[in-house]
């Protein structure tokens, strides 16, 4: 396990934070917040390329940064760092941008290396290729490559599909955390998009205005922000782990804790390829979406998702109320006043949530084996 | 033309290229990415020959290369032979009177490298000196021959310092630009004639070439 501390002011930003990576069970962290709020300063820091102006950084008990001054230099941190515009050596070719990296000793086994770090990236093709001729989406898994060849400790991701295109963007994003949990390595990622983090994430860190708000897995955060400051910059929204268990006419069934959901294929398709049977995603439903009335699940309706559910919870929030519902997992609602006295809700009752098909958005993500 | 006033004149801006450069790529890279206050200061200093009249340059050389100098003194007992008015005190007084047409074209070419592939770099594990020759020096090859070419022709042409340090020795410290001072003052106008004509020509090609090769357009530079 990699544990490091952070207590620090950098710019306008204060940091504190004690970052645990824990491999086994937390491999990808994602630093989650709005543009501004101090994400990118605080990994540029963690990598060792900008210093705090008070405050220190440890890794393991060593220290990185006391104060202004740069105690272990970035070359020596033994991280990875992938640049949001890749930065690959323009005057080198693939092969010469992947080996940059390798120490002396690694250069013996130089070749195997290099193309164990292209395959891993999914860019073992490119290996040729000169570095002005690949596309986005193709020099950002170069860039990847480059960055895991030497074996590092932590990778730092900062906004790594910001520059790319849509469908790039979502492929990439379900590779690279297939590639993290394959060579077991432990990632820091910094991104705005809420996608991305839900994707990527064991573990999220909401940052508001350079202080870490809550840590919690996505679930947790996404479902139950701590304040409503984090509220504000994740929305309120259910999300919880499902599995596909049915793929037929431009809907995609899912089972999450034993209650059936249907999904319809995003119009606007964010993800070119159908979700297979048996995959493991990460069902998001927001609480605007969802919509309750009480008496008997039997009517027909377009919206086809209705489910009976127990309020456990209700709660004004700015104008509107927040109802928690268990339907076999938790769920949430907001509804507006009038609505709430006109339904006579009161913790117990008994309604019937219901949501559109293109209301349930599914997130792929590569399994997480525990070890 | 003075052949051996020619041999003398590329000699020394050839030795004067080499030093320079050694010394100028370090000096450039660390104006181009330290952060510290002070380099402004050292940027003042490296530009101070461009303003200076060549003979104010040539006169603090001369007191301090000459004999009651402690430097002189030092190279005096080591050698035998004194500095001033030799072929090694010249040497040392156009490194120094070129050093601003080394540096400069160096300095802006360092500056307009990517920040964040030298950042890429030192992630990467590779220390300082290893980041200059392997990223900023490729990316900046049009800067470096730049200052080559400017070093070079410029200590061809420098005569104020040259006289001032150098004196007017045959074969040790007589440029081609101090023949011709020689010439006109022996009313040689005919040899005077041919070494400028030579020299223009000379210069003309040089600056040339240095437009050429800013226009180039190299593949992986960034518009």
């Amino acid at each position: 396990m990699t544990s490091i501390t952070v207590s620090a002011r950098i710019q306008r930003h204060i940091v504190d934070a004690d970052l645990e990576i824990d491999a086994a069970s937390a491999l990808v962290t994602v630093l989650f917040g709005p543009s501004g709020s101090g994400k990118t300063t605080i990994l540029r820091a963690l990598a060792g390329l900008d210093p705090l102006d008070a405050g220190g950084i440890a890794c393991d008990g060593e220290v990185w940064n006391e104060e202004q001054r740069i105690v272990v230099p970035a070359r020596r941190r033994e991280i990875g760092y992938l640049f949001q515009d890749h930065a690959l050596f323009p005057h080198l070719d693939v092969r010469a941008n992947v080996a940059y990296g390798l120490t002396r000793q690694q250069r013996e086994d130089k070749e195997s290396r290099i193309s164990r770090a292209l395959t891993a990236a999914g860019a073992a093709h490119l290996i040729d290729r000169h570095v002005r001729d690949l596309s986005g989406g193709e020099a950002q898994r170069v860039a990847l490559a480059r960055s895991i060849a030497p074996g590092p400790r932590l990778l730092l991701l900062d906004e790594p599909f910001s520059s790319l295109d849509s469908p790039t963007r979502t492929r990439l994003r379900t590779d690279v955390r297939a590639m993290l949990l394959e060579t077991g390595t432990p990632a820091i990622v910094v991104t705005h998009d809420r996608a991305e983090a839900l994707a990527l994430a064991d573990r999220i860190c909401v940052i508001v205005d350079g202080r870490i708000r809550q840590v919690g897995t996505p679930q947790q955060v996404f479902d139950r922000p701590s304040d409503p400051s984090v509220a504000a910059v994740v929305g309120v929204e259910t999300a919880v782990l499902g599995e596909v268990t049915g793929v037929r006419d431009g809907v995609t069934d899912v089972m999450v804790h034993g209650v059936h959901l249907v999904a319809a294929r995003e119009l606007e398709t964010d993800n070119p390829y159908p979700h297979t049977i048996g995959t493991e995603v990460l069902v998001c439903i927001r609480a605007e979406d969802v919509s309750l009335s009480v008496g008997g699940e039997d009517a027909i309706s377009s919206q086809r998702n209705r489910l009976t559910s127990r309020v456990t919870n209700i709660a004004q929030d700015g104008p509107l109320v927040r109802v928690d519902l268990d339907a076999g997992f938790g769920l949430s609602s907001y509804i507006t006043r009038p609505a709430l006295e006109d339904l006579e809700l009161a913790p117990g009752s008994i309604v019937t949530a219901s949501f559109k098909g293109q209301s349930v958005h599914l997130i792929d993500r590569a399994r997480q084996h525990h070890s | 033309m003075d052949t051996e006033a020619l041999w003398l004149t590329a000699r020394l801006a050839l030795l004067t290229t080499v030093i320079l450069f050694v010394i100028a790529v370090p000096l450039a890279a660390w104006l181009a990415f330290s952060k510290r206050r002070w380099t402004s200061a050292i940027e003042a200093v490296v530009a101070l020959p461009l303003v200076l009249p060549p003979t104010v340059l040539g006169y603090y050389l001369l007191v301090a290369l000459g004999n009651q100098s402690p430097v002189g003194r030092m190279w005096q007992d080591w050698t035998g032979s004194s500095l001033a008015f030799t072929f090694t005190g010249l040497l040392i007084a156009s490194v120094l009177y070129s050093l601003p047409f080394a540096v400069q074209p160096m300095l802006a070419a360092f500056s307009g490298v990517d920040r964040s592939l030298i950042e890429a770099s030192s992630v990467l594990g590779r220390s300082w000196i290893s980041t200059v020759l392997r990223v900023v020096m490729p990316l900046s090859t049009a800067g470096l021959a730049t200052a080559i070419v400017l070093t070079f022709a410029h200590t061809v042409g420098e005569f104020g310092v040259v006289l001032m340090v150098g004196g007017n020795i045959p074969g040790e410290t007589r440029t081609l630009s101090i023949d011709v001072y020689d010439s006109v003052q022996a009313f040689d106008y005919a040899a005077a004639g041919r070494t400028s004509l030579f020299l223009l020509t000379f210069s003309f090609v040089v600056l040339l070439a240095t437009y050429m090769i800013r226009r180039r357009r190299v593949p992986w530079v960034h518009a």
